[in-house]
């Protein structure tokens, strides 16, 4: 057969408007659209559109890109490829994928990560640190001004101090096998080395990142939400894989949580001189890996939090 | 220059390429003209087609812009961001920023024709273009594809075949 021509090819490869008979539709899965569907979140954030046309308006949108493109409009203070969208949703709007309208309405409050009352500012600081592997900027920067007012302004009509559907990851609960490693792999195998690629470094394309990291340099470190293997497990069941909530059962989404949190990641930054010090201070959990021996190695005995290389350290002065 | 409804291949991932001429011979991907093509070829046949296609360049085209401004609004909109209330993430979060594709998996959704892009998901809906149960790739576009209206459908199609290829830079 002639292969070389083609237009000859081309021409014929396509022509879908003359469809013929449709075939028996085999059983493709189908699943939730989104992670809202779970929540009973019934609160809308007002539409971007309606973002105002005044100065109060371009924080807003500053806000909105920071969530979108942490690395581009907030390099200072990031030290990963991750995105504050990549962990919530929709620049933060999603029911289930912790929105920041729910959480902006229950600050201050008080944290046992920290064992202080926290501002929203000092809330999102946290995030800085831990799951951007950076450094948290100063309270009143600006970054942190354009992610609260962003926040507020997505919170509109919402009742502040009052529990609201649809905030945080959804509840899961536990499974009756314990998770495993074996079992998690092989769902990382099937259902997310797709886009996060077979060692969890995800993809990226001319230098933009489509896929986050999941471990290794480029993800979060072992102080982030996500290290943990409630919030990763209860993440994956509502969130992913991309664009099919919930299809996971329970059971899978503890195994894989559990895999992807056996892995390697940059340092605590809370780090005391020694994997035994900092374990038994910040990760006395059975739901943190860090210290366990996981094939034969100790994760998070990778010495000394590195200096946060953060993303502008080459061409922004200090 | 793409022809109305027939797509580019250029640039296609080669293991992209020969997975659809397989389906085409299982039926699983239907098309009058495609099913009957494929179906003599054999597997070192349908390779030598995909890697031939796989090494050409992908051709340039310039951009055009759409007359109809509300419709390349709520186009480059499902694009850029999607419509997650109706599960419907952003094209080019999986398609990578200005739908260039990733190999292998992830095929390339610009400098393709409208009618191509509309075929394809319309295809999905009505059950003409479907892989095997298991197959993830297939069943992420299938859901994304169940959940777009008419509109959605001829918006993004219109908006992603306007667009310029081989773009210098997004920003
Ligand atoms: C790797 C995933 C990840 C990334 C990236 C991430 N977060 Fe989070 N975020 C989480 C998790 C997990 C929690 C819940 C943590 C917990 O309960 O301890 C959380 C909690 C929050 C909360 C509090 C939610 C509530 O209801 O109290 C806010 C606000 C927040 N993140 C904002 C941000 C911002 C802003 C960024 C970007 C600068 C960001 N996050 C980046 C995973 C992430
Ligand atoms: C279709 C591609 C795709 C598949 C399959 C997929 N993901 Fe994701 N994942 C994404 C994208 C895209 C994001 C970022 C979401 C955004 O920015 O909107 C993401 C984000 C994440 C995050 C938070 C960000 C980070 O890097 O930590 C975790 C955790 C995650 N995925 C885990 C999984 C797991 C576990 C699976 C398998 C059960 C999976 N994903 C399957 C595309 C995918
Ligand atoms: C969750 C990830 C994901 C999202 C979001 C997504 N796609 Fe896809 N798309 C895919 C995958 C994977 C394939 C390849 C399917 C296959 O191999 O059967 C695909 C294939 C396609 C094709 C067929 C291309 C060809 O050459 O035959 C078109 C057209 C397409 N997508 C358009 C879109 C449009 C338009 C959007 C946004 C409305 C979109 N996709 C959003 C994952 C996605």
């Amino acid at each position: 057969m002639n292969i070389a021509s083609p237009a000859t090819w081309s021409a014929i490869f396509g022509l879908i408007s003359a469809l013929s008979i449709a075939p028996t539709q085999a059983a493709v899965e189908t699943s939730a659209p989104n992670a809202a569907a779970n929540t009973g979140a019934t609160f809308e954030p007002p539409k971007e559109d309606d973002i105002p046309n005044t100065p109060f308006g371009n924080t807003i949108r500053m806000g909105r890109d920071i969530m979108l493109d942490t690395p581009k409009h907030a390099a200072r203070f990031v030290g990963n490829n991750l995105s504050c969208t990549n962990c919530h949703l929709d620049a933060g709007r999603m029911a289930g994928s912790a929105p920041l309208w729910a959480a902006y309405v229950n600050y201050p409050a008080y944290r046992a990560k920290n064992d202080k009352i926290n501002t929203y500012q000092q809330r999102l600081q946290g995030c800085f640190r831990f799951s951007m592997n950076g450094s948290a900027p100063p309270l009143g920067d600006p970054v942190l001004v354009a992610l609260e007012a962003y926040s507020f302004w997505l919170a509109t009509g919402l009742p502040v101090n009052k529990e609201v559907a649809g905030r945080g990851y959804p509840k899961l609960d536990k499974t009756t096998q314990t998770p495993d490693y074996a079992r998690g792999q092989a769902v990382y195998t099937a259902r997310c080395a797709l886009c996060h690629g077979a060692n969890g470094a995800g993809q990226s394309v001319s230098g933009r990142v489509v896929f986050p990291a999941l471990w290794g340099d480029g993800s979060y470190n072992w102080g982030a939400g996500m290290g943990s293997i409630d919030n990763a497990a209860q993440f994956i069941h509502a969130n992913m894989p991309y664009g099919m909530s919930y299809s996971l059962t329970p059971q899978d989404a503890w195994d894989v949580a559990y895999f992807m949190n056996a892995h390697e990641r940059p340092q605590d930054p809370r780090w005391l001189g020694s994997v035994e010090a900092t374990r038994t201070k910040f990760h006395d959990s059975t739901l943190s890996l860090y210290g366990q021996t996981i094939n034969g190695k100790i994760l998070g005995n990778t010495g000394a939090p590195k200096q946060t290389q953060t993303k502008d350290q080459a061409h922004i002065a200090p | 220059m793409a022809v109305a409804g027939y797509p580019r291949l250029a640039g296609l991932s080669a293991e992209y390429i020969s997975e659809q001429l397989k389906a085409y011979i299982d039926g699983r991907r239907v098309n009058a003209i495609m099913s009957d093509m494929a179906k003599p070829l054999t597997i070192v046949q349908i390779q030598s087609v995909a890697t031939f296609f796989s090494t050409l360049p992908m051709p340039t085209q310039a951009g055009t812009p759409l007359s109809d401004a509300t419709q390349a609004d709520r186009g480059q909109q499902l694009a850029e961001r999607g419509d997650w209330s109706a599960g419907i993430p952003a094209c080019f979060n999986c398609h990578a920023p200005g739908g260039i594709g990733i190999q292998p998996s992830f095929p390339p959704i610009i400098g393709q024709p409208a009618a191509y892009i509309e075929a394809q998901i319309r295809a999905w809906k009505s059950g003409t273009r479907q892989a095997e149960p298991q197959n993830l790739a297939n069943a992420l576009m299938y859901n994304v594809a169940l959940r777009m209206n008419d509109n959605q459908i001829k918006s993004v199609a219109a908006w992603l075949a306007a667009q310029p290829t081989a773009p210098k830079n997004q920003h």
